[in-house]
């Protein structure tokens, strides 16, 4: 299937694990797994879907979503991948029910509560916090790996400070917060190979072989989709 | 467009409280707006006819001013703002409420009591958190919000063997629930005790997955329980040559019940039969015992013949031993030899 667009005047199939992307004046911001029980073929780009995604917290609720990405998984990929999600079912229960419970003022100075990540794209389990942190694409890629599939290259385009306050527009005050950053970005440092949503719909822009076969290697303009990879760059294979 | 986003910062702010609304929008001198969420008081627009997307990433407006626009905003309809009225949008404060459960199984109705929702600012706080969940003489509903917002707090020092025993107690007292709505509170509990406990603690910890003679402890609260074990052991300090039988003879006695091809397809089975394999493997790896568990529970997933679930063991017993490497060296020296000829 590749990757399409969702649009008014048509519909789009989309089938269970299939990656579901939102974008926002033309750039792509969020990922997220489709969380149907059954493909749907009644999909436009006003339909909610079920999903499960790093909102943060880990959730699983309804979105209309901008592109969908998949390939034909094999029951054996899709039974693993699947064990994946539902190893978070409860998490997401508990975050659903923070959420409902939680006092309608925060205080101002709520202690952080580290659970959402711009690089690296997961982390691991603390004492403070016994819960995985991810970003939303490293939700995504943890879970097709846990099929087998890797779908992006650990080797990607460097994003400084500045390029990241443009790729996440609603979080440009908290990068400029020491604290918040140290959040987002606990290694420190001063770029990163971010994982960025267009790459996932670049990636799953191949033949399903070359999905398994190869992880994706993005390139400058990858986060767009299509790719607006310069000239000199070679396009990406359909 | 500056004069437009003025016009716009002035109407949010003398005009949300009566606005005239569609189902999707709500309409401003030739814009659209799409959506104004509570709290972080931001905004989309669609210019109307030309499809463009402005994206306000906050109102200019006073710091004083903010909550009390935010309140007013809140203050209109709650329900309009459980969930996003715009997909763009993916921020807190947004969440569909769990009362529409989702995800959950057939178990029975809930008997937590019917709660009037939101709780206090204490929630924020770690010592008033224990102080509720030590004292039974608080009201119920905020007991059990205080073992829910336990989880993602940090309890150190001397508030950790407090905490420790507070959840214990807790544990102790609903392991064996079926209500689904309590199973949330008692998972968050788990969870962060799994991760909070010492290495002494693990035997007795093991204990709480045995059922009585008439009530199973539930099939996603087991689940949760060697998750919770399995985090602990991969990613807290472990000492080499510490004795853990009765954790191994209880994790070992429920994966062998598991291993079957007629349950491994079921419920949350093949992930707990992976997660006690992964916990037996990295146990058996610290004790000076021979004993061979992992390796028959190795054979029997082998035998089972399910592929994909021998892949998904293979896998999250490699990763597991990546994990250990960098958090307990030692342990990985002889997970890895335990694991070598697999």
């Amino acid at each position: 299937m590749a990757t399409t667009r969702t649009s008014n005047s048509a519909t789009v199939t989309v089938r269970p694990l299939d990656v579901l992307s939102i974008e926002l004046r033309g750039f792509l911001f969020h990922s997220m797994l489709c969380d149907e029980s059954s493909d749907r073929s009644d999909v436009n780009e006003r339909t909610r879907v079920r999903v499960a995604h790093m909102r943060p917290p880990v959730a699983a609720e309804s979105f209309r979503c901008h592109v969908v990405s998949g390939i034909a998984l094999t029951e054996r990929e899709r039974s693993k991948i699947r064990k994946f999600v539902e190893r978070f079912r409860k998490e997401m229960e508990a975050n659903a029910k923070q959420l409902e419970l939680a006092p309608d003022d925060p205080p101002k100075t709520l202690p952080s509560e580290p659970r959402y990540l711009i690089h690296p794209e997961r982390q691991p389990p603390k004492t403070a916090c016994p819960l995985w942190s991810f970003s939303c694409v490293g939700f995504v890629i943890s879970a097709y790996k846990n099929g087998r599939i890797t779908l992006l290259s650990p080797i990607r385009p460097l994003k400084t400070i500045e390029d990241l306050k443009l790729l996440y527009p609603d979080r440009a005050d908290d990068l400029d917060d020491a604290n918040k950053r140290a959040e987002y970005l606990p290694e420190g440092g001063d770029s990163w190979p971010v994982a960025l949503v267009g790459y996932l719909a670049n990636a799953f822009n191949r033949s399903d072989d070359e999905v398994r076969r190869a992880p994706f290697e993005p390139q400058p303009g990858d986060e767009h989709f299509p790719s607006q990879r310069l000239p000199s760059m070679p396009s990406v294979t359909t | 467009m500056a004069e437009s986003l003025r016009s716009l910062e002035e109407y949010l702010r003398t005009r949300l409280p009566t606005w005239d609304e569609d189902d999707e929008h709500i309409e401003l001198d030739g814009h659209r707006i799409e959506s104004v969420l509570p709290g972080v008081i931001q905004y989309n627009l669609l210019l109307k006819g030309s499809e463009e997307w402005i994206r306000g990433i906050g109102l200019n407006c006073r710091e004083e001013q903010v909550e009390g626009l935010a309140k007013r905003i809140r203050s209109m309809s709650r329900q309009q703002w459980t969930e996003p009225r715009n997909s763009n949008l993916l921020l807190p404060g947004t969440t569909p409420k769990s009362t529409t459960r989702i995800f959950l199984t057939s178990t029975a109705p809930s008997n937590v009591p019917v709660q009037d929702a939101k709780v206090g600012d204490w929630v924020y706080h770690p010592e008033a958190i224990l102080e509720r969940l030590e004292n039974d003489s608080f009201l119920e509903k905020d007991r059990l919000a205080a073992v829910l917002f336990a989880e993602t707090k940090p309890f150190d020092g001397e508030l950790r063997p407090r905490l420790l025993k507070a959840l214990s107690r807790f544990i102790e007292g609903n392991r064996l629930t079926e209500d689904a709505d309590r199973m949330i509170y008692l998972c968050s509990a788990i969870r962060k005790y799994a991760m909070n406990m010492g290495q002494d603690q693990i035997e007795a910890y093991a204990e709480w997955l045995l059922p009585t003679d008439t009530t199973p402890v539930h099939h996603e609260v087991e689940m949760e329980f060697v998750k919770g074990l399995s985090y602990r052991l991969q990613f807290e300090k472990l000492s080499l040559l510490h004795e853990s039988p009765n954790a191994i003879e209880i994790l070992g006695d429920i994966a062998f019940g598991y291993l079957r091809k007629s349950l491994i397809l079921q419920k949350s089975y093949a992930n707990t039969a992976m997660l006690l394999i992964v916990c037996i493997s990295i146990l058996e790896s610290r004790s000076e015992s021979q004993t061979d568990l992992t390796d028959q529970l190795l054979k029997k997933v082998e035998a089972l013949g399910i592929s994909w679930f021998q892949e998904m063991v293979e896998d999250n017993l490699s990763e597991a031993l990546q994990f250990v490497e960098e958090n307990n060296p030692e342990v990985a020296v002889k997970l890895h030899s335990l694991l070598g000829n697999k």
